[in-house]
């Protein structure tokens, strides 16, 4: 059985709206990254479009379904078909967005590491998949996952910002570290809900700094 | 110190040479004007048309070989910017 959600009190309905604008900067980082692909034909940007498309859909999940969740705890008489109801939605909310954020994740240090064998590809997958389906405690499992592909990704970014050495590149390398330092709070956040609610509110940081990075991409003539 | 160019430079450099030239260019001003080897530019073309960048055309009369920008190529050549610094920004290769 997935863990039990454990967000505090006073942050329930608040994650969701977190969640759907994660969702938003990720689509808008892969709509754009499919249009590189669209102009240029170049694959490693159309795998960059799959990796935020299922990190996107991953999120867009998570929040309906914890919205979904906080509508049934927030009626006013709680049968306990509800209480298991609860259960069985965040079952699912926790497999979903733990397939397709792994999915999304792998994809992108297959990028960073200019993987392109896709026997390579979909091995890593299903290895990633079966470590976290099978854990016993399918969060904290996840999220150490989760932290362990945002260290290859996020040396990625260094090495690209070494090279390049411009402010895009090096606001995306904070972004990326903002987000790992999101997943090590998750990993705790367990017995801790605060944890949970500082979790997102690094998430929702690291999202922002990248829609300004690619708003000044957008900008710049 | 010359900086090495990366792929993307390299085609925008070769599609730029043909539009220079009126969009057609003949394969030997073709190499010169895109400072490669004869070997790395025939990859590189080959490479441009089956993208749809470039096409190769042969005259009846004089069978003469040229190669010609696409619809696709002129779109690389001004959306060249953009997806230099969107690939740079988050270092895809």
């Amino acid at each position: 059985m997935a863990s039990i959600f454990y967000a505090p009190p006073w942050f329930l309905g608040i994650d969701s709206i977190f969640e759907l604008a994660f969702a938003v900067v990720t689509i808008l980082i892969a709509w754009f990254s499919f249009r590189v692909y669209r102009i240029s034909r170049q694959k490693s940007s159309l795998f960059f479009s799959y990796a935020f498309a299922f990190i996107a859909v991953s999120y867009v999940v998570e929040s309906l379904i914890h919205l979904k969740i906080r509508q049934s705890i927030a009626a006013k008489i709680i049968l306990m078909t509800t209480v298991r109801e609860i259960f069985q939605l965040n079952t699912i909310a926790v497999l979903v967005h733990v397939l397709f954020m792994l999915i999304g994740l792998t994809l992108l240090v297959c990028v960073s590491c200019r993987v392109t064998d896709r026997r390579m590809h979909s091995l890593l997958m299903v290895l990633m998949l079966f470590l976290a389906l099978f854990a016993i405690n399918h969060l904290s499992i996840f999220y150490a996952i989760s932290a362990i592909l945002l260290i290859y990704i996020n040396m990625h970014m260094y090495e690209n910002y070494k090279v390049k050495r411009n402010r895009n590149a090096l606001l995306t390398l904070i972004a990326f570290l903002v987000l790992f330092a999101a997943n090590i709070t998750y990993i705790f956040s367990w017995n801790r809900p605060w944890l949970y609610a500082t979790g997102h509110m690094l998430e929702l940081l690291a999202y922002i700094i990248l829609a300004i990075t690619l708003g000044l991409v957008l900008l710049k003539k | 110190m010359i900086k090495k160019r990366d792929k993307l430079r390299i085609i925008y450099d070769i599609l730029h040479a043909v539009r220079e030239k009126g969009g057609r260019i003949k394969p030997t001003h073709l190499l010169y004007k895109s400072n490669l080897s004869h070997q790395v530019l025939k990859e590189y073309l080959k490479d441009l048309i089956g993208r749809g960048f470039m096409e190769e055309v042969s005259e009846r009369k004089s069978k003469n070989r040229f190669y010609t920008l696409t619809g696709r190529g002129h779109e690389y050549l001004n959306q060249y910017r953009m997806i230099k610094d969107f690939m740079d920004t988050f270092g895809i290769e």
